[in-house]
């Protein structure tokens, strides 16, 4: 009994501290959403550069880590409320413009995964922001 | 837990794994690259509660913590003038590290990594392997003030890993093994890998649609991640072997930040101190 009382103290305290720098406010492991994915539909953030009609990643213009694209990517998403999204994207692009180079602006696409069929099956353009 | 903290152990462990965990948190430092945040706008900012007060740092002070960082882990690795350096890494490690995660989603690889920092200042981490010890071969004997630092590490590491192996066996795992994991590995090949703007190896497609991987794949799994918890009740080379487990499972369809963390609880657990001897006997005793 004491050995499971300590056990339990251990996990709220591992817990409490791990969430210090969570993920959302309460539970850090992102991993757990991953996990529990069962649908075969799934939808994720893109920022894209474009220039005319062609568009490429930040990462493969070389102006972040994927980490940090992923993370702009998420953020800008989920942002609230959703009207501040465009401020957002538009202050992002003016954060940028010392690499602007020929690129035209930034794009956030939603994109929608079909899992079985291992393809995207929509692309949808959410948000747009001009140099 | 005050007899199990304050078991003897080796100076020359503890300073090995101090030198192990700063040179990985140098190349962590690489990997994420803060400064890249640096200057981003204040309606980005999405501050974790341990930050939000002080509010969004100025791209100068960003980049005068990352440098200050660097020189510390540096030091700390080192181990010249040791105490110091690891509270400067504790402190620059935190803000720095917790600033990156105020600008969207958390990296919950960094946890860890920021909580075991905290753990070794308190420490006598630079009594052996240490620029401050001069690297004599002769360490002092064995102690307990050597022996709590690592074992205190080794929760840090295990707790978070016993929090969410628990949730996803108990929540999903348990009950449609085979679905959820198909699905997971799917979903971190195709939408990570889109994201990421790359595909890994075309071999990987195959080896997802086959039938084995829903079949196999969830039971080591399901029995691994509790495992960590196992652990907590005695010797840390069960985690060991968990993570080994979990290694190779899961090897194919991560990257290497999910290898290097298994490897860093690898730094604090037996297999470091196999390592660390033969490196004592071959350079010092011969």
């Amino acid at each position: 009994m004491r050995w499971a009382l300590g056990l339990l103290v251990l996990l709220l305290a591992g817990q409490t501290l791990a969430t210090l720098l969570g993920e959302n406010r309460f539970w850090p492991f992102h991993t757990v959403k991953v996990y529990t994915h069962r649908q075969d539909i799934a939808e994720a953030p893109l920022i894209l550069l474009f220039v005319g009609s062609s568009e490429t990643s930040l990462v493969q213009a070389g102006w972040c880590k994927e980490g940090m694209s992923r993370k702009l990517g998420r953020r800008l998403y989920h942002a609230q409320p959703a009207a501040s999204q465009q401020q957002m994207l538009d202050d992002l692009v003016e954060f940028y413009t010392p690499k602007r180079g020929t690129f035209d602006g930034l794009r956030l696409y939603r994109i929608t995964f079909s899992l079985s069929e291992q393809e995207i099956v929509k692309r949808e353009l959410l948000l747009e922001s001009r140099w | 837990m005050r007899k199990w903290l304050g078991q003897p152990g080796s100076a020359f462990r503890l300073g090995f794994c101090r030198l192990f965990f700063y040179g990985w948190f140098l190349l962590q430092l690489f990997y994420y690259q803060p400064t890249q945040f640096a200057g981003l706008p204040e309606s980005w900012w999405f501050p974790v509660y341990l930050l939000a007060p002080w509010g969004p740092p100025s791209p100068e002070l960003f980049f005068a913590c990352t440098g200050f960082l660097f020189v510390s882990l540096v030091a700390a690795c080192l181990g010249i003038a040791t105490r110091l350096s690891c509270f400067l890494v504790a402190m620059a490690g935190t803000l720095v590290m917790g600033w990156t995660n105020c600008y969207g989603g958390a990296e919950f690889h960094l946890t860890p990594l920021i909580l075991t920092s905290w753990i070794l200042p308190f420490s006598a981490c630079g009594d052996a392997f240490s620029w401050d010890s001069r690297w004599r071969a002769q360490g002092p004997p064995a102690h307990a003030r050597y022996g709590w630092p690592i074992r205190l590490a080794w929760l840090t590491l295990i707790l978070p890993m016993v929090s969410a192996g628990l949730f996803k066996v108990l929540g999903t795992w348990l009950w449609q093994p085979g679905q959820t994991m198909t699905s997971f590995v799917q979903f971190k090949f195709l939408v990570h890998a889109h994201l990421k703007g790359n595909l890994p190896w075309p071999a990987l497609a195959r080896l997802v649609s086959l039938c084995f991987l829903s079949v196999a794949a969830p039971w080591p799994c399901s029995v691994a991640h509790p495992g960590f918890a196992h652990s907590l009740l005695g010797d840390f080379s069960r985690c060991n072997y968990c993570w080994r487990s979990d290694f190779l499972l899961w090897r194919p369809f991560r990257g290497l930040q999910s290898t290097a963390f298994g490897c860093l609880g690898n730094g604090f657990s037996p297999f470091a101190r196999r390592a660390m001897e033969k490196f004592h006997e071959r350079f010092f005793f011969e």
